[in-house]
């Protein structure tokens, strides 16, 4: 079951989904062998809109 | 404890970057797909060490579709279909707010926000000079009334005024005409 605030099963509000980009989870770097180098983030450019 | 949040669908997201288009600049000679997934904690993983759109070279586009559904007119779940397209208005910061729309669009995709989600293919954020635009598009172009809805849900979502309208054009009519006129709009 969704935990409370996730919204109705696979839904979930914009809030909501912003709310667990802050979890850590949401920070690790994924399997980058596939992300190509042209769009990598810089990290010195702001993340978050 | 680690507990993921599952999406209704896998997504992938696909880039065509310039750079890798050849001088004839045909469509899809730069398009490759990036990353896919089906939850929420890596959907962030990916969008936390991308370029948001606004840092995108010009003529770069990001894709983002469901998983087996590739983002050309061609495609069978897009061959019926067409695409709404809301074109960045000369705001103040225009970029900033590219990036919010781009934002808010995949979050209400992925979140299932819109009411007829299983009539979404995709949505694009398109690069270009004095012109960034984004397109949602849909599977069936036919249906006028289910197009107007999403349509309407579309301007919401992007806190669009009333006054300001935005199109739809139809993929059939691009492939035999090269173009197409917008045939609903909202």
């Amino acid at each position: 079951a969704p935990m409370a605030g996730a919204g109705d099963g696979r839904k979930y509000s914009r809030d909501y989904l912003l709310k667990l980009r802050d979890q850590p989870e949401s920070h690790g770097k994924p399997k980058l062998d596939t992300v190509i180098e042209e769009i990598a983030n810089d990290p010195s450019a702001p993340g978050y809109v | 404890m680690s507990r993921r949040h599952p999406l209704e669908y896998r997504w992938t997201l696909w880039f065509d970057n310039p750079a890798q288009k050849q001088s004839m600049n045909k469509f899809g000679q730069g398009l490759r797909p990036v990353y896919s997934f089906d939850n929420v904690e890596d959907f962030w993983c990916l969008y936390n060490n991308i370029k948001a759109p606004s840092q995108l070279q010009p003529s770069a586009t990001y894709y983002l579709f469901k998983d087996g559904i590739q983002p050309k007119w061609e495609d069978p779940k897009n061959a019926n279909g067409g695409c709404w397209t809301a074109t960045v208005p000369r705001a103040a910061n225009p970029g900033q707010l590219l990036d919010a729309w781009w934002l808010h669009l995949v979050l209400a995709c992925i979140g299932e926000q819109f009411e007829e989600g299983d009539e979404v293919c995709g949505v694009t954020v398109n690069i270009r000079n004095g012109k960034n635009r984004i397109e949602m598009w849909t599977k069936t172009a036919a249906n006028e009334a289910l197009q107007i809805s999403v349509g309407k849900q579309l301007k919401q979502l992007l806190d669009m005024s009333d006054n300001t309208k935005i199109g739809f054009s139809v993929f059939a009519d691009k492939l035999q005409q090269g173009k197409a006129r917008d045939r609903y709009s909202v």
